[in-house]
């Protein structure tokens, strides 16, 4: 039993993966500490409450991204010889459904909250011996969570491709939700103290369906992905990953002894696996010891061409058989 | 920042002069032109309670020195509380009193006033008279049937009388000078009494809320003297 691969990084995305942990313990403490202040204010407000759960279905991407993250760059052992990289593409499935429900149950409050007339009011709270609006501090504890929300969102965003890291990147949409949310829920309050009592599930309805949109589209990616769908970007995954395709040209172009190579890859967490099938020109002039040394060449030629090809099985095979990808 | 800081204050100055909140029924408007503040009551001594024929109590005091400060008089409904919810939810009231804690139901289906007071039920005994022996009843006020459950959950034995004094009872910690009796350290439960108001009219809550919080506890609870 030959382990795959070795590490799973190289140096700028071990630096990124590294940056990524210390942005997600941040939110995980961020979101609880959010979620208190909200229950303090929170009153009888409809609003408030929907917050505060919003906020805990909020913990669970960054949850998902420090354990499976974390597994999934374990070196390969005897008992996982293909490493645990996969563990990426579980807690996409998981945060992409943590996404998807949250918008599911901000439409459905919502929708309740419409058709059962149910009107939000929002009278005094009394501080240090001072009667306010409740409205103020509920605006502040909206801020307080929606406005890091906005930034830790975006840096997460720009991480995501770095390593390409799936649970990040669902984990910024995530975060993207919450202060899509928290905007509605401020606009709900201002609505409420303008005497427009479904100001509030309006406007949370009308963000409820962009976070469904979004979650859908993740859930759809990430179970596709879970059945070997061919690459696609991180980010944009509207585009196919052009990686397999660049590869095989490369090969063509730097390699003498290649005639065509085909490339096949799917995706394991942050790394490509894949099938390389190489048509030597003149295989009838390689002795049994070049072929070894060519394929190795191969084979290194193809790793280093982008750190996501973690292992290649390189195949060489007659010509004809390309036009028809040998089934094994 | 002091550029977004005189922004919030002036934003805060320009609302608070053009009725912000406001109510999405008009009600504190209606009140104020009309002169009429209709009240739902519902007997819960010693918080509501009927004397002579008028409703008398903690909240009902309350609420007519806030009806004078609205310059409004006051139309008083007896009912269920039930009844008198429905009522507000229809706006048929405008506010609805009965001693309610901030954790009932009802909360849910109205809006309900910050807690204007908080109080605990305590067990309290004649002064020189040692803790209650075992297995002794404990008296309450005969109308407040709720703290006969409050007593045998503490596994004694009540024991309604008219007026406590006697012997140990259950009464509310601002009631143990009036009756003459001292705290034996013992709580039954904590109560914070909430109003409630129809749901959507923000400015009125506002109002009662800042009303209720401008009295100090004393002036709230100033003894009323029945059970």
């Amino acid at each position: 039993m030959i382990p795959v691969g070795t590490r799973e990084f190289p140096e700028e995305q071990e630096r990124a993966y590294r940056k990524a942990r210390r942005l997600e313990w941040i939110t995980v403490a961020y979101i609880a500490s959010a979620a208190v202040f909200l229950y303090l204010v929170k009153g009888s407000s409809q609003a408030m409450r929907t917050s505060w759960l919003e906020d805990m279905v909020s913990l669970v991407p960054p949850i998902a991204f420090l354990v499976c993250s974390r597994l999934a760059v374990r070196a390969p052992s005897d008992k996982y010889p293909y490493g645990t990289h996969a563990a990426v593409s579980i807690g996409y499935l998981t945060s992409s459904l943590a996404l998807l429900v949250m918008g599911l149950f901000l439409l459905t409050e919502a929708s309740i909250k419409l058709y059962m007339a149910e009107r939000t009011t929002i009278g005094g709270f009394t501080l240090f011996g001072e009667t306010i609006w409740a409205g103020w501090p509920m605006l502040v504890a909206l801020a307080y969570t929606g406005i890091p929300s906005f930034f830790l969102g975006r840096m997460k965003l720009k991480l995501a491709p770095v390593f390409h890291d799936k649970i990040l990147y669902a984990d910024a949409e995530m975060n993207r939700a919450d202060w899509m949310a928290e905007s509605a829920a401020a606009i709900g309050v201002i609505g409420t103290g303008f005497g427009l009592w479904w100001m509030d599930a309006v406007a949370a309805g009308l963000v409820s369906l962009d976070i469904i949109r979004d979650g859908w589209r993740n859930v759809s990616a990430a179970v596709t992905d879970l059945v070997d769908e061919t690459p696609k970007k991180t980010v944009d995954r509207s585009e196919l990953e052009p990686l397999p395709g660049e590869l095989a040209r490369h090969l063509e172009r730097t390699l003498d002894w290649v005639e065509r190579a085909e490339v096949r890859m799917r995706e394991e967490g942050h790394v490509f696996f894949g099938e390389v099938f190489i048509v030597p020109r003149s295989p009838a002039s390689l002795s049994g010891e070049e072929l070894v040394k060519s394929i190795s060449e191969v084979r290194k030629s193809a790793k280093e061409f982008n750190w996501r090809i973690h292992d290649l099985t390189i195949m060489p095979v007659e010509r004809d058989v390309l036009d028809q990808p040998p089934s094994l | 920042m002091t550029g977004a800081r005189l922004a919030a204050v002036l934003l805060s100055l320009w609302l608070g002069s053009c009725d912000f909140p406001r109510d999405a029924d008009g009600t504190l408007d209606r009140i104020q032109s009309e002169r009429v503040l209709r009240v739902g009551i519902s007997e819960r001594p010693p918080w509501v309670l009927m004397r002579n024929g008028a409703p008398a109590g903690i909240e009902p005091r309350l609420v007519r020195a806030f009806a004078d400060s609205l310059n409004a008089r006051i139309a008083w409904t007896r009912g269920a509380e039930g009844s008198l919810i429905a009522a507000l939810r229809e706006r048929a009231l405008d506010l609805v009193i009965g001693g309610f804690d901030a954790s009932s139901h009802w909360a849910s289906d109205v809006a309900a006033t910050q807690p204007y007071v908080e109080t605990s039920v305590i067990l309290a005994a004649p002064e020189g008279r040692s803790a209650e022996r075992d297995g002794a009843a404990i008296q309450y006020p005969s109308q407040r049937i709720a703290f006969a459950a409050l007593i045998a959950q503490n596994d004694q034995r009540p024991e309604p009388v008219a007026r406590p004094g006697a012997a140990t009872a259950a009464i509310y910690d601002f009631e143990a000078e009036p009756f003459d009796l001292v705290p034996t350290g013992t709580d039954l439960t904590r109560e914070r009494l909430v109003m409630f108001v129809a749901p959507g009219e923000s400015r009125f809550l506002f109002a009662l809320d800042r009303f209720l919080a401008s009295r100090t506890r004393a002036e709230i609870l100033r003894a009323e003297g029945t059970p």
